[in-house]
């Protein structure tokens, strides 16, 4: 069907370039005012666009009742990408009869074979939500859509193994009122580096440190997951690696106002426990910020049928990694924060998108042409001006 | 070097880039000009590079960061047009925008932790960003040059309009450099090239009018157009780039973008 729309809007490109060449009013479809017009006609669109919500099922108010608020799917829309594509391609012909051994007509080209590959990847991309938990294998997955529906894969999925890491906790002193990080203007921060306070621990290095306002702190324990409670009017830490607990750090703190020492566990707590913090004054507070994370794996089987025998293949997901299989392309969707590590249930997004082949053979096109018009420019003769 | 040590830097750089400024007005001061300007570059690429080491990553995930490569790109791209095409008020101008950007910088920094988010952990993030903003810092020149030619446009108007028509012909080849890199990594971090999202809508956009821009020179049979219709799709294609750049997170179209981190 993707293919018999591709043929049809090349056709009607080229019936009206060949009938431009008998029509004078033709004809000026393929100039570069022509093409002017119509990228500003979708300037115009995108203009609306990048300023009005896109959102159909908002309150009905006078942006929606003028369709801005579901463009992209409005006639105006499609026709006035499907204009600016037929007009593109029609200059995109005239440059190449017109041109013919200057290179710089592929960028014209490359630009047309993108954007009508990005027109036809936008209308057939398939999309599929694959959520199953942890260790079950799964052929169904449900259909991206206004209407979701099942759909069975020519592969099952089984989420194996999912993992989060963490950057290290940062520790900060923030007003108690506003939650704002001191100092305001100029805030910062200690950021623990796991490495040297494991060296300081093992007595083979000196203890991290970093005067903030008028205190300063030293870091003398760093626990990547430990259980903080209360205890004897203090907070005390134990390691335990038990899915959810949280970071701790026990620091020393000296003001070089007051002269004052105090020693405390710091945490930025989970959803099994509370955070762990110290109040200085009746206006500031010392703690720990939530661990940010830094990057989620999930290790996937995909169980295969080939040859009427059955195939497990082993491969992992993570963020800019898909991974290929039998044309779709699995990606990981959701990203577990602290609050649902118990939590099994994982998200997969497939793509299955038969024309991006198309989209990057006009890149392709695009860059090499952009290569060579930079080596034109470069070394082109340049003006000089006098200007005064 | 953190943004704690950043104002040093700044003031220093800035210093350096004032004196020259002036300097450049001066026919004879031309090479302490040049060298001052260098100089002033040179220490804010330290800064820069000091910055890269100190965070482990490319200073490229915040828009503070951003800004900083921003006012980099201006000043070089300044200098660059100034030494080549002897246009004595482009330090003054590169340096007066720079400024507004390091004050920004200034007055309000960010926290920046070692922190990047998990997404931009990807091959094309620095050549993503360091080509848009290599572009921004040319079109900057560009519109400065758009402003000086609607202004005065019997002064050296053919000359200025060729350093026009070259600087934005490569400013906007490296800004849709830019957006082929971004749909590239696009497909690879959301599974889809190209999702109309507020952040890339105006990212067409701004490439829309700097085409138009160079298209309507193109153009002859409708002379108007072909001058003054160019400048201001220029100086149109740089508000818009400014939207692109930050002025979207003060949109209500960009609430849940994809680009937002």
């Amino acid at each position: 069907m993707s293919i018999i729309l591709c043929i049809a809007i090349l056709l009607v490109i080229g019936l009206l370039y060949f009938f431009s060449r008998k029509s004078k009013l033709l004809a000026r479809f393929c100039s570069p005012l022509a093409l002017c017009i119509t990228a500003f006609l979708m300037l115009a669109s995108c203009i609306i666009l990048g300023l009005v919500r896109q959102d159909a099922n908002s309150a009905p108010d006078l942006l929606g009742r003028l369709g801005f608020r579901s463009l992209k799917d409005s006639p105006w829309f499609i026709s006035t990408t499907l204009l600016f594509l037929i007009v593109l391609g029609m200059f995109t012909l005239e440059r190449f009869r017109t041109q013919k051994r200057k290179v710089t007509g592929f960028l014209a080209s490359g630009i047309f074979v993108t954007v009508l590959g990005l027109f036809m990847s936008n209308i057939t991309v398939e999309r599929y939500l694959w959520s199953g938990l942890q260790g079950s294998p799964k052929w169904e997955v449900i259909e991206n859509g206004t209407q979701p529906a099942t759909k069975k894969l020519p592969f099952a999925i089984e989420v194996s193994d999912y993992r989060t890491d963490f950057y290290p906790p940062v520790i900060y002193i923030v007003e108690s009122k506003t939650g704002k990080v001191l100092p305001i203007g100029a805030p910062q921060s200690l950021p623990i580096d796991p490495a040297q306070c494991q060296a300081y621990m093992a007595g083979e290095g000196p203890a991290q440190e970093k005067q903030i306002q008028e205190w300063k702190i030293k870091i003398l324990e760093y626990y990547p997951q430990a259980w903080v409670f209360y205890d004897s009017g203090q907070y005390q830490a134990k390691v335990s690696k038990q899915v959810g607990n949280a970071p701790a750090a026990k620091v020393e703190l000296s003001s070089s106002i007051s002269g004052e020492n105090r020693t405390t566990w710091l945490s930025c707590g989970s959803d099994i426990q509370l955070p762990a913090f110290l109040r200085l004054d009746s206006a500031r507070l010392i703690g720990m910020e939530d661990p940010v994370p830094s990057r989620y794996v999930a290790q996937l089987k995909i169980y295969e049928i080939e040859n009427e025998k059955g195939a497990i293949r082993t491969d992992s997901v993570w963020p800019n990694h898909p991974l290929k299989v039998d044309g779709y392309a699995i990606y990981l969707k959701s990203l577990k924060q602290t609050s649902n590590f118990w939590d099994r249930n994982v998200q997969l997004e497939l793509v299955k998108d038969p024309w991006s082949p198309c989209v990057y053979a006009g890149l392709t096109l695009i860059l090499l042409s952009l290569f060579e018009s930079l080596l034109q420019a470069l070394f082109r003769r340049k003006p000089r001006s006098k200007d005064s | 070097m953190n943004w704690n040590t950043y104002p040093y830097f700044a003031l220093a750089a800035l210093a350096c880039w004032s004196l020259a400024s002036v300097l450049a007005f001066h026919g004879k001061s031309r090479k302490a000009s040049l060298v001052l300007a260098s100089t002033g570059l040179g220490i804010l690429a330290l800064f820069i590079g000091g910055m890269w080491i100190e965070l482990q990553r490319p200073p490229l995930a915040t828009l503070g960061e951003t800004r900083l490569w921003y006012s980099f790109f201006l000043l070089f791209f300044g200098l660059l047009v100034s030494s080549l095409y002897r246009y004595r008020w482009i330090p003054a101008l590169s340096t007066l925008l720079s400024l507004v950007f390091s004050l920004r910088n200034l007055i309000d920094p960010a926290i920046h932790t070692q922190a990047l988010q998990p997404v931009l952990n990807s091959f094309w993030f620095v050549p993503h960003v360091i080509t848009y903003i290599f572009a921004y810092g040319l079109l900057a020149v560009t519109f400065l040059l758009s402003v000086y030619r609607l202004l005065f446009p019997q002064r050296k108007a053919l000359e200025t309009q060729a350093h026009i028509d070259r600087l934005s012909g490569i400013g906007s080849a490296f800004l849709l450099l830019g957006i082929c890199l971004g749909i590239v990594w696009a497909k690879q971090a959301w599974g889809n090239f190209w999702a109309w999202d507020p952040k890339e809508t105006w990212a067409l956009a701004t490439l829309l009018c700097y085409g138009i821009a160079l298209g309507l020179r193109h153009c002859p049979e409708v002379p108007a157009l072909s001058v003054k219709g160019s400048l201001v799709f220029q100086i149109l294609g740089f508000l818009c780039l400014q939207i692109c750049w930050y002025g979207i997170n003060y949109l209500p179209s960009a609430q849940g973008s994809l680009h937002a981190y």
